[in-house]
Parts: C-alpha cells; structure tokens; sequence
C-alpha cells in the first residue's frame, strides 16, 4: 500500500483544510509530518508552527481565560515588524488564541487528524453515515 | 534630520507615490499587500516622532528667542538683532523638513488594519489567492469628507458650541477563499468635531476642540449552495452585532452582518479582530451541505 507523505497542518482560519504540500520533515514535539512552510522559525529544532502556537499559549497561562484583551492575547506583532507579520508562524497563533478567546468554531473540510480534537471544530454530519464521523473522503 | 529624507528615497517608487497620493485601490495577494504596506507604517511613524519634535524645537527657539531678543535689544541693539537673526536662521533652517513630513503624513490607522488582517485572510484566500483593497489614508477631517455643520448652541459654560460631522469609507475590500466564499467589507469612520468656547472667569475667552469617533464595519458573506446552506440557528456566541441579516437564494446564502465600535478620539486605531469577528459571524450562519476535502 502506497501512502502520500505529506504535510499534516492545516491551512486556513475560518475553515480547516488538509495543507496538500509534501512533507519534508517531521515536528520533533508531535512527530508528525509537515511541509518547510509549516516549520516553525525557530533555530536547531523542528516544530510544526501548530505545535509553536500552542507552546506559546502554554507559556501564558492566563490568556486563555482573559477574553477580550486585545493584542497581548492574540501577540500580533508590531505593523513595522514585516518580517513577523509576514512569517509563516503568525496566522497560527493568532488562529490558535482566537478560537479559545473568542469561542470560534471553524468548519472541517480536511482529513480527520486526532491533533486537532481540542480546536472545537464543527463538521458536515450526515445522518446516514454508519461509520457516524465527518471525516472520509468525499 | 536628513535620515528622513533617506528614509523616504528608501521606499520604493509606488510607496512614495502612495504617501504623495494617499489613497491606494488595486488587487494584490495578502503577502504583496504588507510587503508594500508594512513599509509606510514604519516610515510614518518615524516621520511623526521627527515632525513632533521639529514642532517642539521650533516653538521653543521661537519662543526663548524672541524673549531673548527683546532683552537683547533693551542692552545692546546689535546684540538684540544678532540673537533675532540667529533665531530666523534656524527656523528657516528647520521648517523645510517639518514641511516634508507634514505633506507625506498619512493616517495609520488603515496601514495597521490591513497589515494586520491580511495574513488571517491569507490563509483562507491561499498564497496565490488576491485580496482587493480600496484604502484611503488621507483622514477624516477633510472638507470634501464633512457632511454636515450644526447651527451653534450653548451648553453649560460653553457659550457657543459648533459640531462639525465627517464621513470617512478609509477601508473597503473584497477576497475570495478557497470553499468558494466571497468576502466584501467597507469600514466606515463617522467624526463629530466639537469646537466649544467659553469665557474663563478672569474673562478669558478660551475653545477647545474634542473629537470623538464611531466606526461601522459592514461585511458581506456570500456562500455558494454547492457547500453551505443556511443555517437553523447561529452556531456561536453574541457577537455584538449592529445588524445581522441573512438571506436564501436558489444559488446562494448572503449574510450581511455590521458591528459599530465607538473610540473617544479620532486617532483611536482600529482592532483587525473586528473583521475577523464579523466573518466569523458569517460562517457561524451557515451549515455545511456536503461532505467535501479541501486541499492547499
């Protein structure tokens, strides 16, 4: 059996979808495989920049539960910084800090991943589906 | 002083043609638009630091000199006139930059709202995907932005009080993402300028001038019936919506969602989270028809 390596992050804000790039590496926190444009910028490790995103919530712990505050949650750089606001890391924890800040839930329309179970996201349910998920190829 | 001039020839030619004009309207993807934008933000706020304290300067060798010159003349006439010139040279000196800045100012506010908006959009656009703007960063206070002068009224010790209202469409826009969506927004600001005079009770006259600012931003949502249809009820919490209107076509869901935010002054940036907010609101009222993989 022949199976794609590619990436396992998902692009997108307001809907989640499979990434489709080849894999090139693996993340060394969620060992799964992801493109060069969803490596995190960091130096001497491999992190997938949803991995980065959660870390840095992780290391304010009291953003999560503040809604409402402004740029220190979702940590938008500053408009001169374009090199920040043009890195690949960005949308994702931006993306991150706003579903749990500002309860956003995105439709899926990729592969179901187990990574993703604590995003909240919503799916196209159908009612005559046996195996009862929303996940599968169309 | 000369570093903002060098920062200016810096920029490239369609930047220092956007400070000169103001006003952008064109269709780009997200990642051209902060590579040209990102620039003038920081050229902005470097030339307002300098042309503050150019004013500060000026005002105060203004000021200090002109005392000193009075002294001057009361001692010694030539000292006097020597300290009068001295301070004419250096005003002279320092106005051309202060002019420089002054023409090439623009309104940050759309600067930091894109740039800050953009990459989200990105994402759901794709790489490739454009965004089209429409962005004015002339500012709000503009005779051909006023609509309207009240008639003067009194209020309290404000014997005469004259309103001044402005309407500024500064932001407009549209994208398409990748499920088909297509996205329209106008942010609009809404200024009230209030000139208020009263006389102090040493019989003073004295006005002052407040500013105070309404934003609304008006989003268009429109789904393809191909993957969403409307939803039975909003899947999301109260998103302070001014209007919330959602309509069923054969082809199509449109939602037309505003918000309003109010700042006490009309320099107040604007959060990008509010547009976020309002697509948000949009894909919140809709429900997927089919199950479908999106990819890249």
């Amino acid at each position: 059996m022949t199976t794609l390596d590619v990436c396992a992050c998902k692009r997108g804000f307001f809907t989640l979808r499979d990434c489709g790039n080849p894999a090139t590496t693996s993340c060394q926190l969620c060992t799964r495989r992801v493109c060069d444009e969803h490596l995190a910028p960091r130096v001497d490790t491999r992190v997938c920049v949803e991995c980065a995103a959660k870390q840095e919530e992780g290391q304010q712990p009291g953003a999560a539960q503040q809604p409402g505050q402004q740029a220190a949650v979702t940590g938008r750089p500053a408009v001169e910084d374009e090199d920040a606001i043009l890195s690949r890391d960005y949308p994702y924890r931006y993306r991150r800090r706003y579903y749990s800040d500002w309860g956003y839930y995105p439709w899926w329309w990729g592969t179901y991943d187990p990574y993703y179970n604590d995003y909240g996201y919503r799916y196209f349910d159908d009612d005559d589906d046996d195996d009862g998920g929303g996940f599968g190829d169309s | 002083m000369s570093s903002i001039r060098s920062s200016f020839r810096s920029l490239e030619p369609e930047q220092q043609q956007l400070l000169q004009t103001k006003q952008v309207d064109a269709t780009r993807t997200a990642s051209d638009w902060v590579k040209l934008l990102a620039p003038l933000a920081t050229y902005d706020a470097q030339a307002d630091r300098l042309r503050s304290r150019l004013l500060g300067w000026m005002l105060g060798i203004g000021i200090v000199g002109f005392i000193l010159a009075i002294i001057g003349v009361a001692i010694a006439p030539i000292a006097g006139a020597a300290i009068a010139v001295a301070v004419i040279v250096a005003l002279v000196a320092m106005y051309p930059n202060y002019r420089f800045t002054k023409r090439l100012d623009v309104n940050r506010t759309p600067l930091e709202f894109i740039t800050g908006v953009a990459p989200i959009l990105r994402e759901d656009c794709g790489d490739e995907g454009s965004l089209h703007l429409r962005l004015d960063m002339r500012g709000p206070m503009l005779k051909e932005k006023q609509t309207g002068v009240s008639q003067p009224y009194s209020q309290g010790r404000y014997y005469r009080i004259v309103d001044t209202y402005y309407m500024d469409p500064w932001c407009a826009g549209g994208a398409a993402f990748v499920d088909d969506t297509q996205v329209q927004w106008i942010a609009t600001d809404y200024v009230r300028s209030q000139r208020k005079t009263k006389r102090n009770p040493r019989g003073k006259i004295k006005t002052k001038t407040k500013n105070k600012k309404r934003t609304e931003i008006d989003v268009t949502v429109t789904f393809r019936d191909k993957l969403y249809d409307k939803a039975q009820q909003v899947a999301g919490p109260d998103r302070q919506l001014r209007k919330d209107k959602v309509k069923d076509d054969e082809s199509k869901t449109v939602v037309r969602v505003r918000r309003t935010i109010k700042s006490p002054s009309a320099e107040t940036p604007l959060d990008p989270r509010h547009l976020v907010d309002l697509i948000a609101a949009g894909y919140e009222r809709v429900r997927p028809t089919r199950r479908k993989k999106l990819v890249g």
